[in-house]
Formats: structure tokens, C-alpha cells, sequence
């Protein structure tokens, strides 16, 4: 046994490199990657802040407008349908490096679904003037601004529901904050 | 040859017949990972996972008149089959590029000569919208057998697996071909 092991000791001793290091290569890698992409949500409670990619991130405002239908005496926005509009305060942190973006949709999650809005393209199309010195795009260009966004959802989905903003930090590690509306 | 030999060999025999018949009759791979299909007409409301649809209207012309915004040209040498619908995607933004007329087999992918169109649900979760998705077809498609019975897949992915989908049925033999059809612009509907 033991002339078999000095014959044989340094196969074994490659095998035992070779083994776990193809492992990692071939598994460990991607799921490594998977995991850098896929994103801890962290819940931000109302009138706090976050922070990734240098830049702090805080939930100022939010409202529902409750549609009352598209005819003369309507507001624009279909009866059982609801405009949410949110500002988030994004302002940069010392030394920051401009570049990379951020992006927002509403979530909530009902009967263990998840149920998600994007952003409406042109709120106008509902009567929603988005303010003269706001941004409608998160763009992290290195200097402050107020990011609004707006959401056509059923009526009532504002109780249920949080805006997730996320986007990928420097490392390409990705964020996702859930912030809770303004109630 | 003793009788245990005789009756081994007929259990073999029956047991490779068996095998046979499974291996004939088994599902293959895509009958395993079909759709569920939540079939209906004209005037149904058909509820599935992820997508709620109530076609509202079928129509056949020559060309398509979009008044809401600039489409190019829109004449065709075959036919335009245009279904108008009120659909609701259940959970989030939806995309119905792959949605697939089918006659006798062969699937007519719906056409993006619409501008804005309900091919992209794009508000969310319970968010109602009606418009109309086109697909352009060879005129002879019209004289086949299937025609009476073509199906519309509401396909929200490119290959929607083990999922259900609303299927619309329509009899394309019924309708004239109008010489044009007004596309009007697409809207979000009151949820009632």
C-alpha cells in the first residue's frame, strides 16, 4: 500500500488541485456572478436614505391621484385607475465619478404575487405636469437633482405599494431600495 | 425446450410489444411543454395567467388607415387581418411581439407596422388596454381549411412553455375584405 502510494503520490496531489479548481472554474464562477448580479432588496423606511454608487438617494414626496374618469369632468385618468407620482432627492456624496444611471418602478406584492408598473412615458397623457426642474431620467452625472416619476396603477395599489429604485454600483455590484411612499 | 423456456421467451416477446406501445404513443418533447390554451371567440373574455383578453372585433382589408400617427406604407399583395381587443396583462409590463396567427399550422407573427400599439402593454399590473394587433397574411391563407377556424395566440414570450394563453378562435371565411380599416389610437379603458 504504501510502495502504491509513493508511486502514485503526485497524481494524487495534481488530482486534488485539479478537482476543486475545476469545480470553482466551471460552477463557482458563474454563481459567483449570478450572486454579484442579483441584488439584496433593502427596505427604506419613509424619510430615510440610502446610499450606492456614491450617490444618496431619499423619498421626499409621493401622492395618489384617484382617476375620475377621461370625459369633460373627468382629471384625465380612467375611472378605477390611479396616477402615483414620487420625487426621490438624489444628490451625490463626496468624490463621486459621474456615470451609470438608476431606475424605478413601483411594486407590491398582493396574494403572494408580485405585481410591478413601470414608469408612464408621458404623464401628460393623464393631465400630469412633471415640475420645470425635476429629471424624469435617473442619470448620475456627478451633481444633485430631483428624480420624479409616475405610475398609472389600479386604485388603491398606493397602500400595497413601495418604489423600488436600482441600478449597479462601480463594482457592477447591483442595489435595489424599496422605499415606502409617503401615507 | 422445456416449458420454462417457452414462457420465458413469451414474457420477453410481450414485454418488448409493451415497449413498443409506449414508445409509439408516448407525448414527445413538445406536447410535454405545450401551452395550456384558454380558448374563446369574439366577445369572451378569456382569463389566464398572466394575461386577461376580450377581443372585441376581427376585420380583413387591403390597407390599414392609421390616423393617430404616421405607419408608412401599409398596403399589402396579401391581407391585413386586424383584431381588436381589450387586454390586461395580470402582473407586470408586457410584451405581445410574439403573438402568432395560426391556419392549419402555420403561424403569421403579428406585425409592428403599428406605431405605439398594444404589442407592448407597457404600464403594469391591472392596467386595461384596447387597440387593435394586425398580421398580414398571403390572400390564399384566406381559402384554406383551417380559415374557419384560425386561432390567435396572445404569446407573451418567445416560447411560452407549460403556461396558459388566450387563444382567440375566428372564421376568416365569414368576413369581406374591406378595401381599408381605420386603426384608431390606442387606450387605456376605465376598469370597471
Amino acid at each position: 500500500m504504501t510502495g502504491w502510494l509513493r508511486r502514485n503520490l503526485v497524481a494524487l496531489i495534481v488530482l486534488a488541485v485539479a478537482i476543486p479548481g475545476l469545480a470553482f472554474v466551471v460552477l463557482g464562477l458563474p454563481l459567483l456572478e449570478l450572486h454579484n448580479q442579483e441584488s439584496d432588496v433593502e427596505h427604506i423606511e419613509q424619510g430615510e436614505s440610502a446610499e450606492a454608487n456614491g450617490y444618496r438617494f431619499t423619498l421626499t414626496k409621493s401622492q395618489e391621484f384617484v382617476g375620475t374618469g377621461t370625459g369633460d369632468d373627468g382629471n384625465d385618468i380612467p375611472l378605477g385607475l390611479a396616477l402615483v407620482g414620487v420625487i426621490i432627492e438624489v444628490e451625490p456624496l463626496d468624490d463621486v465619478n459621474p456615470g451609470g444611471s438608476c431606475d424605478a418602478e413601483l411594486v407590491a406584492e398582493v396574494n403572494g404575487e408580485d405585481l410591478t408598473w413601470s414608469t408612464v412615458g408621458d404623464p401628460a397623457d393623464f393631465g400630469y405636469g412633471v415640475g420645470e426642474d425635476r429629471e424624469s431620467y435617473c442619470l448620475l452625472e456627478g451633481e444633485p437633482f430631483e428624480y420624479e416619476v409616475v405610475f398609472l396603477t389600479p386604485a388603491g395599489s398606493y397602500d400595497l405599494a413601495t418604489v423600488s429604485v436600482d441600478g449597479l454600483d462601480a463594482d457592477g455590484v447591483a442595489y435595489d431600495f424599496r422605499f415606502d411612499l409617503v401615507k | 425446450m422445456n416449458a420454462r423456456t417457452v414462457w420465458a421467451s413469451v414474457g420477453v416477446g410481450l414485454a418488448l410489444v409493451a415497449t413498443a406501445v409506449v414508445v409509439a404513443t408516448a407525448p414527445d418533447s413538445d406536447d410535454i411543454t405545450a401551452v395550456f390554451p384558454v380558448r374563446g371567440t369574439i366577445g369572451d373574455v378569456l382569463e389566464a395567467r398572466e394575461l386577461i383578453v376580450e377581443a372585441t372585433d376581427i376585420r380583413l382589408a387591403d390597407r390599414l388607415e392609421v390616423g393617430y400617427a404616421d405607419a408608412g406604407t401599409t398596403t399589402t399583395d396579401g391581407v391585413w387581418v386586424v383584431l381588436d381587443a381589450t387586454i390586461t396583462p395580470r402582473l407586470e409590463t408586457t410584451s405581445l411581439s410574439n403573438a402568432t396567427l395560426v391556419i392549419d399550422g402555420i403561424q403569421y407573427q403579428v406585425s409592428g407596422i403599428l406605431p405605439r400599439s398594444v404589442n407592448f402593454l407597457s404600464y403594469g399590473a391591472g392596467i386595461p388596454q384596447h387597440g387593435s394587433l394586425v398580421f398580414e397574411l398571403p390572400t390564399a391563407a384566406l381559402a384554406a381549411p383551417g380559415a374557419a377556424n384560425a386561432e390567435i395566440y396572445f404569446n407573451y414570450s418567445f416560447q411560452p412553455q407549460l403556461d396558459s394563453i388566450p387563444v382567440v378562435t375566428v372564421d376568416l371565411t365569414a368576413l369581406e375584405v374591406e378595401p381599408r380599416a381605420v386603426i384608431a389610437a390606442p387606450y387605456v379603458t376605465d376598469v370597471e
